[in-house]
């Protein structure tokens, strides 16, 4: 077992290897040493083909005390710096041992059919995340005031999120019914002259790696909100990027999220080409034929943030982009400041209609 | 006495002709009809009120049904000046009379003044008055009724001018007043219910909006931020032309006094009110 799992150690000094996201290069957290990913792909290279090859294994439930079903989506692993047991889901694929905190890597997740096309690293740092959450609770003023004040960040986690990203041209044909209005004035009438037009418009619209996430952990409302990501820092995936950050491999097949995608891809076709209907003064669809030509699908690994919190027993969950910073959750509201709001306006409201309309009079 | 009798027999014969041509010159005046709605009788009838009407005020007052207003011109309103000046309506000097043109194609109709007395006896609000009553009777194509009440209340306004020295008009108009002071009375609990309704509205949006800030989590609907580099071809695009329409609406007249009583008088000297008889 002790094969199956990967911990990136410094090779100056032996101490744990992190991707430093402020430097983006591989840090050691003991002696400070800097690494490039070529240069600790080239040294651990082998060492992660030899333990993909060991694949993953299944827990023995007689030892532990889980049901069947719950062992079946389990896998146990040995940490390598220092011998402890490590418990993960059946897709996790980069995480650290809780006894001495190594970054752990599970090579197989990431070999073969399941490699990962590319990969954006984390560029922001867990406090710069931690800030961004301060940041973000600023102009809102519903926001419970216990709830900035004295709640505390109960987890931060840097995740690298599988997602399928596809590509895909819309060919699309519609026609309109349009209309254009001229009025003049002609002795005590009013004339408006109203050209009818039927307008045929047709074409295609390219996209490139629309996403859509890959894990059923993850909740689509986040990840969605969470975009754009810039594509130009996308680079092919090396497990280097892994360390100090966890990761799982996709559980939701491309075929299931595709829908996702191309629902975007229809709508935005739709959209744009409504653009292309000017100088009239009255546009409604007639027919609009859509084909979907799919293209390549890619599979990525994109850096979330997730942050959580707890006030008055609930938790509250943020993610954030961990390339640009986009900060994204659902916040608790404070139902007396709501009221306050609600009253000061109409009493407000009120006094300035009653002398404006009624004169001060009733 | 034969000279005597021939005397009388002449005056006879004159006053014979006299009654014989009078009516006759007068239908071709006062009552016409183009569109064949009236039967001899009900058209002299009418005829003969309205040229008692316009000896009783010196002020013409003409009833026509035509066809198509389309044949004289491109509106209701200028049809009626066209047949008004065309035709030489009018008293005195200033052709003082008011016209009822119905034009049944089109279902429309338009009382049109014209002169100092006409303009002055027949308000804006008085032509209104008058129209609602005319235009129910139009409407049950009560052809005669409507001519019949349209003379009728022509001599209505008239006297009330030489009467009262003053036009029938909304500061005289009791139901008119009292629709105003009911309209006042709307309109003010229009404003009490905008006092106390707009502010909780508005505070309620207002909250919901702040509120609406807490969450900003949501799946996308758009893939906007992936459209491929020169990606949008959009390389059909025919606009083919179909029909054209035309519809013509009256303009809102405007009114000559502040309170909302007048005439309104065009550059040609005549003053309208439209509407259609049939919705």
């Amino acid at each position: 077992m002790a094969d199956q799992v990967t911990n990136y150690q410094c090779p100056s000094c032996g101490g744990p290897l992190h991707w430093d996201a402020t430097l983006q290069k591989l840090k050691c957290d003991f002696c400070g040493s800097t690494f490039s990913n070529a240069e600790i792909e080239e040294l651990y290279g082998e060492a992660n083909a030899a333990a993909a090859a060991q694949g993953t294994d299944t827990i023995d439930i007689e030892t532990l005390q889980w049901t069947e079903e719950e062992a079946k989506h389990l896998r146990a692993y040995s940490c390598p710096s220092c011998g402890a047991q490590l418990i993960c889901d059946e897709n996790t694929a980069a995480t650290s041992c809780p006894y001495c905190g190594n970054p752990t890597i599970v090579p197989a997740q990431f070999t073969g059919a399941l490699k990962p096309d590319y990969v954006i690293p984390f560029k922001l740092t867990k406090d710069q995340a931690v800030a961004k959450l301060r940041e973000f609770y600023n102009g809102k003023p519903l926001l419970p005031d216990a709830f900035t004040k004295h709640n505390h960040i109960q987890e931060i986690k840097g995740v690298y999120v599988p997602f399928w990203l596809y590509d895909a041209r819309v060919e699309v044909n519609a026609s309109f019914r349009a209309e254009r209005s001229h009025s003049i004035r002609q002795g005590d009438d009013l004339v408006t002259t109203t050209e009818h037009y039927r307008l045929l418009r047709g074409g295609s619209v390219t996209f490139e790696r629309v996403p859509a996430d890959a894990s059923s952990k993850m909740p689509d409302e986040f990840m969605d909100a969470v975009e754009p990501y810039d594509y130009a820092e996308m680079v092919p995936f090396e497990m280097s990027y892994l360390p100090g950050y966890l990761a799982d491999r996709y559980d939701v097949e491309p075929e299931v999220d595709a829908k996702r995608a191309e629902n975007r891809m229809r709508n935005s076709t739709i959209s744009e080409l409504h653009k292309t209907v000017v100088g009239y003064s009255g546009v409604f669809p007639e027919t609009e034929q859509l084909n979907i030509r799919r293209g390549r699908v890619h599979y990525a690994l994109l850096p979330v943030w997730m942050l959580s919190t707890q006030w008055n027993g609930n938790n509250y969950l943020f993610a954030m982009n961990g390339q640009t910073g986009k900060m994204v959750g659902d916040m608790p509201t404070d139902n007396m400041k709501m009221i306050r709001w609600f009253l000061i306006i109409t009493i407000v409201g009120i006094v300035i209609l009653f002398f404006v309309l009624l004169g001060g009079k009733l | 006495m034969r000279k005597l009798r021939n005397l009388l027999i002449s005056l006879l014969l004159m006053l014979g002709i006299g009654l014989y041509i009078l009516p006759v010159m007068a239908e071709g005046n006062h009552v016409e009809d183009e569109a064949g709605l009236l039967d001899d009788y009900h058209l002299q009838q009418l005829e003969d009120y309205a040229i008692r009407v316009e000896s009783a005020h010196d002020c013409g007052v003409y009833v026509r049904f035509i066809n198509s207003y389309s044949s004289f011109a491109s509106s209701i309103g200028q049809a009626s000046e066209y047949i008004y000046n065309s035709e030489n309506l009018g008293t005195g000097s200033d052709h003082n009379g008011i016209l009822l043109l119905v034009s049944m194609s089109e279902g429309q109709y338009d009382l049109c003044a014209h002169g100092d007395t006409a303009n002055t006896a027949f308000t804006d609000h008085a032509k209104a008055r008058m129209a609602k009553r005319v235009e129910n009777l139009l409407s049950n194509e009560d052809w005669y009724l409507a001519s019949s009440e349209f003379i009728s209340l022509s001599d209505s306004m008239l006297t009330y001018l030489e009467a009262h020295g003053e036009p029938f008009d909304t500061n005289n108009d009791p139901q008119y007043q009292y629709r105003r002071e009911e309209a006042e009375a709307a309109s003010r609990t229009m404003k009490i219910g905008a006092t106390f309704g707009l502010p909780p509205l508005a505070g309620l949006l207002t909250c919901l909006g702040l509120k609406a800030r807490n969450k900003n989590t949501g799946i996308q609907t758009e893939a906007h931020n992936y459209f491929a580099r020169n990606g949008i071809n959009f390389n059909r695009a025919q606009d083919l032309f179909i029909n054209r329409t035309v519809m013509r609406t009256p303009l809102p007249r405007s009114t000559s006094s502040g309170r909302g009583g007048g005439t309104t008088i065009n550059s040609g000297g005549f003053s309208h009110h439209s509407g259609s008889f049939r919705h």
